[in-house]
């Protein structure tokens, strides 16, 4: 098999950053081979007339202008009477009208657009008046109108070069010669540095994004030792380097406002920790944003492994931020799943780190309802865990969650929940199948395929859409098949699962009573998913010697479950 | 420092390091085309710290003339 293409598309010389790009993919685990369409070839993928593109259409596309191109007039006559306003608009409208063109024929492709940045120190953004500089007023309306397209486009995201820029200054990522000699998008750092954004980008539409940041305290979160140096002695505040650790805490809250779970993980003693939260008003994170905490004295990769297992997380949605280079080589060395970045070695560099993890490892292309108040669904995911120890009796445990689902058939508002759905569920998924925003679309609403929504309610919080079933129709045998089958683990264990995929069942057997098959496609960490096609009454059919099985529940079979304490309604669609 | 030249150039052009002399070039290398002129220009400016003038990157189409500029950027006799 053909490994799936990632194409950049813009009018430089993109060679020498492919193996740049590649080997960034590689290390956030993706194996897409890049394909080039540089100056002049890109105007043809637009036009169809590229027949290596047509052939091999890719899996995703990064759409990179060149501002200098665009509005050359304006650089050849600044006195040119057109109007930059319109100018950048229909420069816009010219763009994403090509890239819809090639998307009517190739709808599988999801796009990355980028913005135009002016590749030269002291250009563009410096003037805001029309008259004295209409390149730059061009430049900004194109950007502000591309952004705008890609959130309302499906399967477009924005990758804003400028915020690159702003952070490692012109002068470093572009290289004037080589562009002048070979139109080289960039110096060789910079193309490395490009490579490396547009990786974690790719991996941001792939799914492949952090969850959780577990954060060391001590010279990480505050300055200096609370254990040492007392709740009153350590730094942080407004003041000199205090101020350091208050950014660092301030971009971690912005992360965690995003939809990452903040965990910590310090050797320390729990009352110190705790006063420091209760005690130092100038603590930007408060206690309850932190979703689990480890603070003990044992290894941190032992602390990582209790945090994974509270949070029912993989340890390869971790990154773990510590300032002792010991502690990060033991975790590194431990658990090398876990993403272990290296600390900045002066606090003054602290913001700028803090803001650059969420580039770097929590990428998010856009926020939805359940990414607000995870942190709260996983708190309580703990109590529940706490609980369910202290009841005796399981069922009236169980009983006393009072659980509602709601659930929905092919909507239209979730399908960008259920592609994140099935990109980001690892453990109770079934088929393990991934699946791009535009692939939800398509299946979504199709008269052989149903796409099942679920949420759940209980007395500790609204846990949100947690749960996503595909079903196609088999027409051979006027029956079903579970494309896709998956629950986020915060929600397990309590009949939801079971209620969901019966429901589901019921559902499809009014459209057509034939068998209804299901399937089981192991991979590194579904092994528990197994037998719960069988624990519900199907039939093994078969078992590949990889492990794989195929299911069947006959026509005139009963699901094995009853209702469970899980009360459902149907939302309307 | 010249191993070190040869070494990147070979790299480069996905050569036998040995296979690098002063008189190979864009000529008579077939490896060696204008996009990978300019790969090995910034693959020597990394590796030895000097940065070539773009007027003189476009001449610089022998591995003797590199060596040249290499020897003058860093202010030694050829």
């Amino acid at each position: 098999m053909k490994a799936e293409r990632l194409a950049i598309v813009g009018p430089f010389t993109w060679e020498p950053l492919v193996p740049e790009l590649e080997a960034a993919l590689r290390k956030f685990g993706l194996a897409e081979e890049v394909a080039a369409y540089g100056f002049g070839r890109d105007m043809q993928v637009f036009s169809g007339g590229d027949e290596d593109f047509e052939s091999r259409p890719p899996r995703g596309a990064i759409v990179v202008p060149d501002a200098r191109l665009l509005f050359q007039h304006y650089l050849a006559d600044p006195r040119c009477e057109r109007s930059p306003q319109s100018e950048g608009e229909q420069a816009a409208d010219f763009l994403c009208e090509s890239v819809r063109r090639v998307s009517a024929r190739h709808s599988g492709i999801s796009w990355i657009v980028a913005t135009a940045d002016a590749m030269f120190p002291g250009s563009a953004d410096a003037v805001c008046d029309p008259q004295m500089d209409p390149f730059a007023v061009a430049v900004n309306v194109f950007n502000a109108c591309i952004a705008e397209a890609c959130c309302r486009e499906a399967g477009w995201s924005l990758f804003d070069r400028r915020r690159l820029t702003s952070l490692y200054g012109a002068a470093r990522l572009y290289d004037a010669r080589l562009d002048m000699l070979g139109r080289f998008p960039g110096s060789a750092e910079g193309m490395r540095l490009l490579a490396e954004r547009l990786a974690a980008h790719w991996g941001a539409v792939q799914g492949k994004t952090k969850k959780v940041l577990a954060l060391d305290c001590d010279n990480t979160l505050w300055g200096g030792i609370v254990g040492e140096d007392g709740v009153d002695g350590i730094q942080l505040g407004s003041d000199g380097v205090g101020r350091g650790y208050l950014a660092f805490q301030q971009a971690v809250l912005a992360l965690e406002s995003r939809g990452t779970l903040l965990a910590l993980c310090s050797r320390n003693n729990p009352e110190d920790v705790d006063a420091v939260f209760a005690n130092r008003p100038e603590m930007a994170i408060p206690r309850d944003r932190i979703a689990a905490a480890h603070i003990g004295w044992g290894p941190k990769s032992e602390g990582l492994q209790q945090l994974a297992s509270t949070l029912g997380l993989g340890l390869d949605s971790f990154v773990f931020v510590d300032d002792n280079p010991v502690e990060r080589e033991e975790v590194r060395h431990t658990l090398p799943e876990v993403a272990v970045p290296d600390f900045p070695a002066d606090p003054a560099e602290l913001a700028a780190f803090g803001y650059d993890l969420g580039w770097r490892y929590f990428y998010r292309l856009k926020l939805d309802e359940s990414d607000r108040g995870k942190t709260e669904q996983y708190r309580a995911r703990a109590q529940i865990e706490s609980e369910r120890w202290q009841h005796g009796n399981p069922e009236e445990f169980l009983e006393s969650l009072q659980m509602k689902a709601i659930l929905a058939r092919d909507s239209v508002e979730l399908i960008g929940r259920n592609s994140q759905l099935s990109q980001k569920t690892n453990q109770f998924n079934l088929t393990l199948r991934r699946y791009a925003e535009s692939d939800v679309r398509r299946m979504t609403g199709q008269p052989d395929c149903t796409v099942f929504s679920a949420s759940l309610q209980d007395r500790f919080c609204d846990h949100g859409w947690t749960a996503l079933a595909v079903l196609q129709a088999d027409p051979e045998c006027d029956g079903w098949f579970f494309d896709t089958f998956l629950v986020s683990c915060r929600v397990l264990g309590r009949g939801f699962e079971q209620r969901f995929a019966t429901a589901c069942i019921e559902h499809v057997r009014k459209v057509r009573s034939g068998p209804v098959r299901a399937e089981y496609v192991p991979g590194p960490r579904n092994s528990q998913t197994a037998d719960f096609f069988p624990k519900l009454g199907f039939r093994l059919v078969s078992e590949a010697p990889d492990g794989h099985r195929v299911f069947e529940l006959g026509p005139d079979e009963e699901v094995a479950h009853d209702n469970g304490f899980v009360e459902i309604a149907w939302r309307e669609s | 420092m010249a191993d070190a030249l040869l070494s990147t150039i070979a790299a480069v052009l996905e050569i036998e390091p040995k296979a690098v002399t002063d008189a190979t070039s864009m000529r008579t290398c077939p490896n060696w085309d204008s996009l990978r002129h300019l790969r090995m220009v910034m693959a020597i400016e990394q590796a030895l710290g000097v940065r070539f003038p773009s007027d003189v990157i476009p001449k610089m189409v022998t591995v003797a003339r590199i060596r040249e500029e290499v020897a003058r950027l860093n202010g030694k006799a050829s």
